[in-house]
Parts: C-alpha cells; sequence; structure tokens
C-alpha cells in the first residue's frame, strides 16, 4: 500500500497490471488531480470574492437578492472534468486490455469535484475576508 | 441644577436648537435641564413646533437616555437623547412643556398694570414712602394703543410694554411653574455645585427684550444663602432676520395697515438692538461705580453672549410678524451658536466660566477670502466652544445624523420586511445579535420605538437642520452639506440620503456622491464586536447604529480630513 492506493481509495488494482505500474500510473493521475484540482479552485475562490465584493447593498432588498457570487465555485468542477479525462485517457493508454476504466473515470472526476468544492468551501468559509462579512452567512447556496 | 428660560419668539427657536443639541448628546448627563418657557402667545406656530419637539424628545430620551451603552473604546457613555428635561411637572398640574406668561387670556397692559385703581395723579408718602405708580405715568410711558392693545399674541416688538408686565413677575412667585423652579433653585444653591441659569431671547423683539433683565433681576433675589452659587448667563440675539414685505395674497390695505400696527417691524430691529445695547451698558457701568463705591454687586449676568447674523435672512411672512399660529420662522444656525453658548457656560468647572459680567459675541466671520458673494459664512470653526473639543462636537452631531439616516431609510425598511426574521442569514448584525438570542425588533413594541426615533427624525430633526443649511440667500452655512438632505415623502419631513453618509460634511464640491456608502456603513455594523453595544430590543438596535457610526467616520472622515489637510 502506498499513500496513492490510500488516497485514490476507491481504485482496485486491474487484474494482470502490476502494482509497480499500477502505482506510478495513480502517482501520474495524482500530479494532473493536483494541478487541476487546486489552481482552479483558487481561482474559483478568487473570483467568487471579486463578485462578492462587486455586489453593494444599498436598500433593504439587495440583502435578500439571490447570493450568486456562488456560481463561479462551479468553476472548480472543471478539475473534475480534467481529472476524469486524463484518467481515462491514460488507462486505456497503458491499460489498453482492461474494460473497467469508464466507471473509474468518472468516479475520479467525482472525486476531484467533491475535492475542489471542499476546498472552496473552506477557503469561503475559514479565511478571513474572501466572503465579505456582510454576507458571512450566505454562502449556503446561490440561489437563496 | 441646570435651568434654561426662553423668552419669546427667538428664545423658543434657541431652545428648540438646544434640544437638537441634547439629541446628539451635546446636553448634561449629570442633572436635569430644567426648562421653562415665556410668552405670551402660546399659539405661535415657533411655540407648536418646540411642543413636538418636546413631545418626541421626551418620550425618546425615556427609551434610550443611558441605555445605550458605551463607545468601541469604552471610555464613553453613548449619550443620544442623554439629557434628561426636567418640565417642572407638579403633581396634580399641567403635564408637558410650560409657558409662563406675564398677562392673562386677553388682557391689555392697563389690565396687567391695575390701571384702573391707580391714582390719577403722582401722589408721595404713600406705600411706605416711595410713590406710587399713577395713570399719569403710565399715559407718559404708553401710548393709547400700547395700554388697550390685547397682548395674547405677544409684545410684539414693544419691549417697553414686556418689561412693565415682567416687573410684576416677583407678584407669580408662589404659584406653578415659579414656585417650584424657586424651590429647586433654592435647593441647588444648598449645594457646592450650585445652580446655572440660562436666559434665552432677543434683545430687538418683544418679549425676549423685555424679559431678559427682569427676570435676571427676580432670579438674583431667589437664593437666601450662597448667592454667589447662582450663575446667570444671558444668549442675547441681536437681529438676524427680517421680514421680507411680500404682501399676503387676499388682504386688503386696512387689513395690512392693521396688521403692520399690531407687529414686530424689522425696520426698528436695529433701532431696538442698540437701545438694548446701550442700556445694558449703562446698566454694566452703573454696577461697576457702584461697586467700586460700596461694593455692591447688581449687575445679574455672569455672563452675556451676544448672538446674531448680520446677512438677515429673509422670513417671507407679509413683512411683519404678527404672531399667532402663522408664525413659523425657519430654524437658523444663530440659534445653534446661541445654543451652544449655553450649553458652554453649563459644562465649564466654575473656575473656567465667563465671570464679572463677561461679554462675549459669536457669528459668522466676514473675513474669509475669497468673499463667499458677500454673504456671512458659519462653518464650524464658528461654533463658540470655550469648553468642549471642536471635532467632538462635530462628531457628536455627524453621528447622531448617520445614525437617523440608517435608520429611516435602511435599519427601519429592513423591520418592515419580515424576511429579515425569516432569512436572518442575509443580515448578519441582525441574526447574531437578535435571532441568535431569540429576540425580534418587529414585535408591536420594538416598532413602536422604532417608529418614535424615526418620528424624531424625519419630522423634527432632519427639517430643522435643513432648514439651517438652506440660507443661501442671507448667509452660507458650512456645516453638513445641503445636498444630502432630501424631502420626505410627506409633508415637511426630511430624509438624509444614504448617497451621502460618507460626505455629510460641508465640503467645497458640494458633494460627490460614491454610491455604495450604505455598503460600508452596512459591513462596519456586521464588524462591531459582539460584546459591544447593548442586549435586547430597539436599545440594542440603536447603540449598534451608533456604535457603527463612529466606525464609520473614523474610517471615512478621518481618511477625508487628511486628504484635504
Amino acid at each position: 500500500m502506498t499513500f496513492f492506493t490510500y488516497f485514490f481509495f476507491f481504485l482496485r488494482l486491474p487484474q494482470d497490471v502490476e502494482f509497480d505500474t499500477w502505482n506510478k500510473f495513480l502517482a501520474e493521475v495524482f500530479g494532473v488531480f493536483v494541478g487541476a484540482v487546486f489552481p482552479l479552485s483558487l481561482i474559483a475562490v478568487v473570483l467568487y470574492s471579486k463578485a462578492a465584493r462587486a455586489i453593494k447593498i444599498r436598500y433593504p432588498s439587495d440583502l435578500f437578492k439571490p447570493y450568486t457570487p456562488m456560481l463561479w465555485l462551479l468553476l472548480s468542477w472543471i478539475a473534475g472534468l480534467i481529472t476524469g479525462t486524463y484518467f481515462s485517457y491514460r488507462y486505456h493508454d497503458l491499460f489498453p486490455d482492461n474494460p473497467a476504466s469508464g466507471g473509474s473515470a468518472v468516479e475520479m472526476g467525482l472525486y476531484a469535484i467533491f475535492w475542489a468544492s471542499w476546498l472552496c468551501f473552506l477557503a469561503v468559509r475559514f479565511i478571513p475576508e474572501v466572503t465579505p462579512d456582510k454576507f458571512k452567512y450566505r454562502p449556503i447556496s446561490p440561489f437563496e | 441644577m441646570y435651568t434654561i428660560i426662553a423668552a419669546g419668539g427667538s428664545g423658543v427657536r434657541v431652545l428648540e436648537a438646544m434640544i437638537h443639541l441634547f439629541a446628539c448628546g451635546l446636553g448634561r448627563s449629570d442633572a436635569p435641564v430644567r426648562i421653562l418657557v415665556i410668552d405670551t402667545d402660546k399659539s405661535n406656530g415657533n411655540f407648536a413646533r418646540l411642543k413636538l419637539l418636546v413631545d418626541k424628545y421626551t418620550r425618546c430620551a425615556a427609551l434610550f437616555r443611558g441605555q445605550l451603552g458605551k463607545s468601541l473604546d469604552g471610555k464613553a457613555e453613548r449619550n443620544l437623547f442623554g439629557t434628561e428635561l426636567d418640565l417642572l411637572d407638579v403633581e396634580g398640574g399641567e403635564k408637558g412643556l410650560k409657558v409662563w406668561t406675564p398677562v392673562l387670556p386677553n388682557q391689555n397692559l392697563k389690565e396687567a398694570m391695575d390701571y384702573s385703581v391707580l391714582p390719577e395723579a403722582q401722589q408721595t408718602g404713600q406705600n411706605g414712602g416711595r410713590a406710587l405708580t399713577s395713570k399719569d405715568v403710565l399715559r407718559l410711558l404708553y401710548t393709547e394703543n400700547e395700554l388697550e392693545e390685547k397682548l395674547e399674541s405677544g409684545f410684539r416688538g414693544h419691549p417697553s410694554i414686556g418689561a412693565a408686565a415682567l416687573s410684576l413677575i416677583s407678584r407669580h412667585q408662589t404659584e406653578q411653574p415659579w414656585a417650584k423652579l424657586i424651590d429647586l433653585i433654592r435647593q441647588d444653591v444648598g449645594q457646592a455645585t450650585g445652580s446655572r441659569v440660562g436666559l434665552i431671547g432677543s434683545v430687538f423683539g418683544g418679549t425676549g427684550a423685555a424679559a431678559l433683565h427682569p427676570i435676571a433681576r427676580f432670579l438674583r433675589t431667589i437664593p437666601h444663602a450662597n448667592p454667589d452659587r447662582l450663575k446667570i448667563a444671558v444668549a442675547a440675539l441681536v437681529p438676524y432676520f427680517q421680514f421680507s414685505d411680500t404682501p399676503i395674497e387676499g388682504e386688503t390695505r386696512e387689513q395690512k395697515q392693521e396688521r403692520a400696527r399690531l407687529a414686530a417691524q424689522a425696520k426698528w430691529f436695529s433701532l431696538a438692538t442698540r437701545a438694548a445695547a446701550d442700556y445694558y451698558d449703562y446698566l454694566r457701568g452703573r454696577n461697576a461705580a457702584q461697586q467700586q463705591r460700596d461694593g455692591n454687586y447688581q449687575w445679574p449676568f455672569d455672563a452675556l453672549f451676544w448672538v446674531g447674523d448680520s446677512g438677515r435672512m429673509q422670513i417671507p411672512e407679509g413683512g411683519v410678524d404678527a404672531g399667532g399660529p402663522t408664525q413659523r420662522n425657519p430654524a437658523h444656525f444663530v440659534e445653534i451658536l446661541a445654543a451652544l453658548s449655553l450649553l458652554e457656560f453649563f459644562a465649564g468647572a466654575e473656575a473656567e466660566l465667563p465671570s464679572g459680567g463677561a461679554c462675549l459675541y459669536s457669528g459668522p466671520r466676514q473675513d474669509v477670502v475669497p468673499p463667499p458673494e458677500e454673504r456671512n459664512l458659519v462653518d464650524w470653526a464658528d461654533l463658540p466652544l470655550f469648553q468642549r473639543k471642536r471635532d467632538e462636537v462635530q462628531k457628536a452631531m455627524l453621528r447622531f445624523a448617520l445614525v437617523g439616516a440608517v435608520h429611516l431609510r435602511f435599519g427601519l425598511p429592513l423591520m418592515q420586511d419580515s424576511r429579515h426574521d425569516t432569512r436572518s442569514q442575509c443580515v448578519p448584525w441582525f441574526h447574531d445579535r437578535f435571532k441568535a438570542h431569540h429576540q425580534r425588533l418587529d414585535t408591536e413594541a420594538e416598532m413602536a420605538k422604532l417608529e418614535l426615533l424615526r418620528d424624531f427624525y424625519r419630522v423634527c430633526h432632519f427639517p430643522w437642520w435643513s432648514q439651517v443649511l438652506s440660507l443661501d440667500a442671507s448667509s452660507e452655512v458650512r456645516l453638513f452639506n445641503k445636498a444630502g438632505f432630501v424631502p420626505s415623502d410627506r409633508g415637511e419631513a426630511a430624509d438624509v440620503s444614504l448617497d451621502y453618509l460618507n460626505n455629510l460634511l460641508w465640503r467645497g464640491d458640494a458633494g460627490k456622491d460614491r454610491g455604495d456608502d450604505m455598503d460600508y456603513f452596512l459591513t462596519d455594523m456586521v464588524k462591531i464586536p459582539k460584546r459591544a453595544g447593548v442586549t435586547g430590543g430597539a436599545n440594542a438596535y440603536v447603540s449598534l447604529l451608533a456604535l457603527a457610526a463612529d466606525r464609520f467616520i473614523a474610517r471615512e472622515y478621518s481618511r477625508k480630513g487628511e486628504q484635504e489637510g
């Protein structure tokens, strides 16, 4: 067991594939995972923060408008698309005889989305000044 | 230990200014301020406005005085509405603002002076050797018209009539409200802190001009002991307005002549002022001579503040001031200067007070370069302060205005929207301070408090400022930014635009609004630490507004000051 097999706990070692080869593959995917999730989360949070700051409250009714800056956080989900696509492409490349890559690629994509969303949530809620104080209880839903 | 006696229409308007200053927290919080109005003209529109103000102030003070916690640094009390008014109520008597008149309804000077029982000619040897005033003397001093004129609408620019009526004040000392006031002043002088009395009146009109000296002289007779502990200051108003000779629509020539016959006329204001100044100068000189001769000190004033404005605001009311309900003179900055003079007199330690009959003067500057189109100019530097720091006074007025602006146009409408409660996560300051403690601000009781505060601002405070700032034709008032005061949707009421929160002080460019001031103020409300302020109800809400206003002022106005400096 290595860090990568722990990290990608939902992936199973395919039949007829050596562990070292699999581990190297996971390391490669991990690199793409990190390279996609972190920058995209950062970009999403920065754009969210800018959009939240751009909203000015002038009248009482402004307080109850939908909190649309949260939509920028969806940008981080692209990391799922990138990671899942890359996983699928490399899996077929390295293990052409193994037919089980489709579902795993989706799982990988969703896993990346989970991580990106979690990172965004932490940043939005706990890093000071990311969410303006006037909206401190708003990061729940973009439609509320 | 503090007493204000306002005489006549101008005195009433200075008192109005003073109560607005009390609301800003610039009054006295250590003891109640007693208030008495002397005016024969109870129907006067100025008095009706004052009565409304006193009523609203008293109710606001009952809710908020001493209930708003401390400033953010914990050093100063938040003393909005911090002065308690003592309206000299007595058990079983009429409650509310007292107006005392030296003449009975429908009485004329003849009746007030008991003319019918006076001897025809001067006789000596009666009344303990002193001569009784005779009908001859009255006929010598007064015209038949003056003797016969009904005085229910004031002395109308004839101080000689008023002086005669008011010299009889000692006859009324057992009647209310004098009996209570006299008793309280005697109690005051029995304590080390003593008693301070501020008299207010114009020297160019009728009632005020007639009242100042007789009242002060009478007050000096009150203490049985420690007479030095009674300090009397006077805000003597010299002309600062005049009546423009605009014809009243539909008025006949005879009606106009009758009105002119009765009323105070602006053309006599300067002469009346000169006569008054000469009279006080004579009294002061006589006092100095007498004091030198026998040590007897008779000048009744510890300080005399002369306040006026040569710019002369025009009052378009048919050219004359005939009194009655239509007399509703607009507010003027001179009234603020006069009110501040007396509050400074109240604020000082005894050693710091002007003494020995000091005469001080205040008014707008005329030496401003470049001159503002031959108009007088008044700005914050002109406020007659010798006790308090100028920036603190400015900050108190600004804070109060910001609290009102946000309350009227944001806070109250928000509380009237049920979503503030159902979606309290959208209103973090409400969520943290109220919702989290299962409190509401939209209950009937709390809403009544918030609406009372709204009325104080919208009906009394902002319209008053709006009038003070709108003297364009006579003087230029550089205190607040006039552009920020906007008419409300109801009658004479006024609001402050939320777009001017960071630009409410006068600036040369008349104010470019940034457009997001409310947004910054809202952020300040959220950033106030939860431990600050007070908890519960409308008090907590007003306290929060005041704390946020402090934070807002410290950031927005200090930065602006630095940039301009």
